[in-house]
């Protein structure tokens, strides 16, 4: 809306120009927030349609007072606003009021468009454009809204151009003359080439420069229901991507998009690959493991839960629920607020950080077993957006190691299912454990020698065949392969460490994933399902140790830099990208040469320095051959080169050994060369001269520079008549 | 290099979407934070080089006159390599323009010509013409001034009078204080044309009428005598100062139209100084030269007495209505009792009614001339319209 103040007259802006960029750019922003699904698909259109009436309206009537189309806009804005008063009042959470305030937000610009006679105007038109880009941007999750930041920026760099030039009100009116004396090829594409680039080029290195600051101080969390969401059972676990487990122990081995790990049992038999699709995405300030499922109880194959009971979780003010038992952590822990946009249909059973306090969830009925597992009574389907506050234990493991030695667990108290084992666990794995430990002075001290001990001693191997029937997967995988994936070797910790007589548990759920360092989320794909351990410090609580891959650290102060992952994600998103035989063939390549090299034959050095040379060779004929004459230095070089150019067209061309002087000398001589042609040709010389050889005082002036450059130019001409 | 409000929006810009998206943790609120800085850097760094290697040359003419529509040329030549854009050139000369030349490609010569009004008299000297450029995105802006000589004599305004009111001719040429336009000392050789009858037989240039063989006589300047001096009050400001020299030159165009001699009378810091027997040219270049002296309207009234009035029938005196107070009308009134008729020009209207005299007053009404004001004054002191 223009409010202009009585007497203050300001210019309109005529620049057609600049309103089309200012319009381009308001509708990718308006297109921007639409395909986020906020909008409804009425207001959307009706936006997309008016906004560029409106501008089209404005330019035309950019001279006019337009008392009429104010109090119009006045009345539209009025109604607007009741609209969003009337929506707002049927919300449930602040994360519902998006939608309204959004749609308010359009109807604000598109009123808006319909009078911006001015070049303030249309900045306001600009910033709000930046504004509704940013909501968007806010809102989006794939990296494919790069493709509209970077229409908005080239609509709003032609916005900046454009109106960088002053109003015409501010300069005096000119007749302007143009004569090109050298043309320089593709000079101005080159030009605005090099100023994108150098523009972009800041833009990385600032954006790599960021700090990402481990910190959320968001309080009212997004919560909401996916469309068509289905019920599930609330006693147990169901994963909806597999087969129903069986009690005739057959094995339910992993599908492309079902880890059964989410489950009521996790089988280390069990084989398979998951996809890399993504399964959801988490919006946090840091990384760390999003655990699902937690089991207590070992049989030398299977992972289960001995305690099936599970409590509400209870609502509290902010409309979130409340962990029961989640406050039992007695060490220092770190805030961590994650929201969880799920992707990829998921079972019941929610996925968070290590020691959730409270959950934003669209549906009640929540269920929490006593290891912290929450259960829902729905499955995660495509589109449920959640979150989850977590107190992540950030104890330092210099604190743990100046622990006092651990008390002896009660094998009958409430903790003794934490130091469960199968009566027939061979010996040797106990034997094992003793003798990995020896030394340490206490707990942490065991636990570090036996994460330490499986990140020496085994090898990650998802290809790893299945275990034979009736033998124990720890013992096999400890004393015959040493070779297994995240399940065998987190059980071998725990089952180590329980045979010491120190409490853990076996956790499921998804690796952090990996951050996208545009959106920010972690995305987190079928393939990042995992397993680790959580061993409990007597009076202080359950610590997570993840010995396939370690545990993210909880960061502190400004966090890393943007730029840190970028590098390492685009490569990633480059090989994604480049087709599987085409990375074979290259990778064999490499590695013959590499191989070829360090055999060290004789003809490989000798032929990489033929070949270097050859390409050096060419090279420099190839610049040699595009070299050009140096570029002019200043108006007189211009000047003496353009009198040569036009020499040479008249027929008489100079040779290179000539001086200025020569030069002239010969055009004297030429009869064919008249007064006029000659004095311009003096005038050029006697320019030429003073600027290199007089005394600094007596050097001509710039303005002597432009005579010159001007006689040059009349002589070139003249030349044409020769 | 000055920065623009544009800069400091963005920056601001910048810092509200970094502060959001660390609190929201929204990704692409750091990439568009990131956008705004990488504009704001580039545009501060860009215009750096955008004015460097530019020739410029500023061209104006050597004499104007106030108030006139005067071309000025401002040339500016790109011998580099690489384009230049949004570049504006701005000098002062004569008034002052800014001239937007926009992008200037390699090897490309562009001239801009602009009209100004030379608003103020004197001589108006131009040392350098100020380059600047807010390219590419108005965020900051790099100015430099390279130097480009141009001197210009404005002329004080003329304003066309007709006939003066005031102005007796003098009864005889011994009686005369000036002659009028021509240089030398009475009638003068003007040229030679084809005899007309009445041509009086004296003027006839025998060697010529021999030679062609019809009778051709010498055309003689007509010689009219008359007693004019102007003072100037040069006790004034710079515009106070271009109005009296204004009225001052539109008397002498008039008077030299007339065939009328004038005599010319300032103060300046120098002493008084005195013009005469000059064109109206001349006279109109000393006017344009006038400057203004710390020296009292009376004193200066006073230094007329003597020779600059000796032998005038009219003396106009040209002041600031403003300060005209009763010892510059008692100094006035004592020229008055010298001189047989006394004229108070006064600019920027009219006196006080208690510093009246025993001359006339006419104010001076800028581009008006004396408006209808003085003929009716005139008409009232009975002085030939």
């Amino acid at each position: 809306m223009n409010l202009r103040l009585a007497g203050a007259k300001a210019l309109p802006e005529d620049g057609l120009g600049m309103r089309v960029a200012v319009a381009a750019a308001v509708e990718i922003g308006l297109l921007a927030v639409m395909v986020q699904d906020v909008l409804s698909d009425r207001t959307a259109f009706l936006a997309l349609v008016l906004a560029p009436i409106g501008y089209v309206v404005s330019y035309r009537r950019r001279r006019s007072n337009n008392v009429a189309i104010k109090v119009a806009l006045a009345c539209g804005l009025f109604i607007a606003t009741a609209r969003f008063l009337g929506q707002i009042g049927y919300v449930t959470s602040p994360d519902a009021a998006r939608a309204p305030l959004a749609a308010l937000f359009l109807w604000v610009q598109v009123l808006h468009a319909f009078d911006v006679p001015r070049r303030r105007d249309l900045a306001f038109s600009m910033v709000s454009s930046t504004t509704m880009i940013a909501v968007g941007g806010a809102l989006a999750l794939s990296t494919s809204y790069l493709w509209w930041l970077l229409a908005w920026a080239v609509a709003s760099g032609a916005w900046l151009w454009m109106s960088s030039r002053p109003l015409a009100g501010d300069v005096t009116a000119a007749s302007i003359a143009r004569t090109r004396t050298r043309p320089v090829r593709a000079a101005t594409s080159r030009s605005v080439v090099a100023i994108t680039v150098a523009a972009l080029v800041v833009a990385i290195a600032v954006f790599s420069m960021l700090p990402r600051v481990p910190v959320t101080m968001v309080r009212s969390l997004p919560f909401r229901m996916a469309p068509g969401a289905q019920p599930a059972p609330t006693d147990r676990v169901q994963n909806p991507a597999l087969p129903q487990a069986t009690t005739d122990g057959q094995v339910v081995d992993f599908s492309s998009d079902g880890y059964p790990g989410f489950s009521d049992v996790m089988d280390l038999r069990a084989r398979g690959q998951l996809s890399n699709d993504i399964v959801f995405r988490v919006r946090a300030p840091f990384a760390q493991l999003w655990r699902a499922e937690v089991f207590d109880t070992y049989d030398g194959s299977l992972w289960t839960e001995s305690r099936t009971h599970t409590a509400p979780l209870v609502s509290n003010d902010s409309g979130g629920y409340d962990v029961p038992g989640s406050q039992s952590f007695n060490g220092p822990t770190k805030p961590l607020v994650q929201t969880f946009f799920i992707q990829q249909s998921q079972p019941n059973v929610l996925f968070g950080a290590a020691q959730p306090q409270t959950v934003y969830f669209p549906s009640g009925a929540l269920q929490a077993n006593a290891d912290l597992s929450i259960r829902a009574p729905i499955f995660l389907d495509q589109g449920l957006v959640y979150s989850v506050e977590s107190a992540v234990p950030a104890m330092s493991g210099g604190d743990l190691a100046r622990l006092p030695p651990m008390p002896v667990v009660p094998t009958h108290g409430p903790d003794a299912r934490y130091l469960q084992l199968p009566a027939e666990l061979p010996q040797r794995d106990r034997d094992l454990a003793a003798q990995i430990t020896a030394g340490t002075r206490n707990e942490y001290g065991a636990v570090m020698a036996v994460q330490s001990w499986l990140q020496t001693e085994t090898r990650y191997d998802l290809t790893v065949p299945r275990e034979p029937p009736g033998v124990d997967a720890v013992d096999h995988f400890l004393f015959d392969t040493r070779r297994g994936f995240c399940e065998h070797i987190a059980s071998a910790m725990a089952v180590l460490l329980r045979a010491e007589g120190i409490p853990t548990r076996i956790v499921t759920g998804y690796g952090p994933g990996e951050r996208n360092p545009f959106t920010g989320y972690y995305d987190v794909r079928y393939s990042d399902a995992h397993a680790w351990v959580e061993v409990l410090y007597p009076h202080i609580g359950w610590i997570p140790y993840d010995p396939t891959f370690e545990v993210p650290p909880v960061p502190g102060g400004w966090g890393s830099p943007m730029g840190a992952g970028l590098v390492s994600w685009l490569t990633g998103q480059i090989g994604a990208a480049v087709p599987v035989g085409v990375r074979t063939s290259v990778g064999a390549a490499a590695h013959r040469f590499t191989a070829a090299v360090a055999a060290g034959r004789a003809a490989t050095p000798v032929a990489i320095a033929v070949v270097s040379m050859a390409l050096v060779g060419a090279v420099l004929r190839r610049r040699r051959r595009r070299a050009k004459p140096p570029p002019a230095r200043d108006a007189f070089d211009l000047a003496y080169a353009q009198l040569l150019a036009g020499l040479s067209g008249a027929g008489h061309p100079a040779e290179p050994s000539c001086t200025p002087d020569e030069v002239l000398a010969s055009v004297r001589a030429d009869p064919r060369f008249d007064d006029e042609f000659t004095a311009h040709a003096a005038n050029v010389v006697t320019s030429v001269r003073r600027a290199r050889f007089a005394r600094p005082e007596d050097r001509p002036s710039d303005a002597d520079g432009v005579r010159a450059v001007t006689s040059a130019a009349r002589v070139r001409e003249l030349a044409r008549h020769v | 290099m000055r920065l623009r409000r544009r800069a400091v929006g963005l920056a601001l810009g910048a810092v509200i979407l970094f502060v959001i998206g660390t609190n929201a943790q929204a990704g692409w609120l750091f990439v568009l934070a990131a956008l705004l800085l990488g504009a704001l850097v580039a545009g501060i760094i860009v215009p750096l080089v955008a004015v460097r290697g530019l020739a410029v040359e500023l061209v104006a003419p050597v004499e104007t006159r106030q108030g006139a529509d005067t071309p000025v040329h401002v040339t500016v030549v790109n011998p580099g390599r690489a384009v230049r854009w949004g570049i504006v050139a701005r000098d002062e000369h004569i008034g002052g323009a800014s001239t937007y030349v926009g992008t200037i490609r390699p090897g490309e010569r562009v001239e801009a010509r602009t009209e100004r009004g030379a608003p103020r008299r004197g001589a108006a000297h131009t040392s350098w013409v100020e380059l600047r450029s807010a390219a590419p995105f108005g965020v900051a802006e790099r100015r430099r001034r390279l130097p480009a000589d141009a001197t210009t004599l404005v002329l004080p305004r003329v304003v066309p009078l007709g006939p003066l009111p005031f102005v007796d001719l003098a009864t005889s040429r011994e009686a005369a204080t000036d002659s009028d336009a021509r240089r030398g000392q009475g009638p003068e050789y003007l040229g030679v044309r084809e005899f007309r009858p009445g041509d009086p037989i004296r003027q006839i240039h025998w060697r010529l009428t021999a030679r062609h063989g019809e009778l051709v006589v010498r055309d003689l300047e007509e010689h009219r005598v008359a007693r004019l001096a102007i003072w100037i009050d040069t006790h004034a400001d710079g515009e106070a100062l271009d109005d009296a020299c204004s009225a001052a030159a539109s008397i002498v165009s008039s008077a030299s139209t007339n065939g009328v001699g004038v005599r010319l009378a300032a103060a300046t810091p120098d002493g008084p100084a005195l013009v005469s027997r000059a064109s109206a040219l001349v006279l109109h270049r000393w006017l344009a030269r006038l400057g203004p002296a710390e020296i009292s309207t009376q004193t200066a009234i006073g230094w007329l007495a003597g020779d600059p009035v000796r032998g005038v029938g009219t003396l106009v005196a040209i002041s600031r209505a403003e300060s005209w107070d009763p010892d510059a009308r008692a100094s006035l009134d004592a020229l008055a009792r010298v001189v047989p008729r006394v004229v108070l020009v006064t600019t920027g209207g009219e006196p006080r009614a208690d510093v009246a005299g025993g001359f006339e007053v006419a104010p001076w009404l800028g581009e008006d001339g004396f408006g209808s004001s003085f003929a009716a004054t005139a008409a009232r002191v009975g002085a030939p319209v």
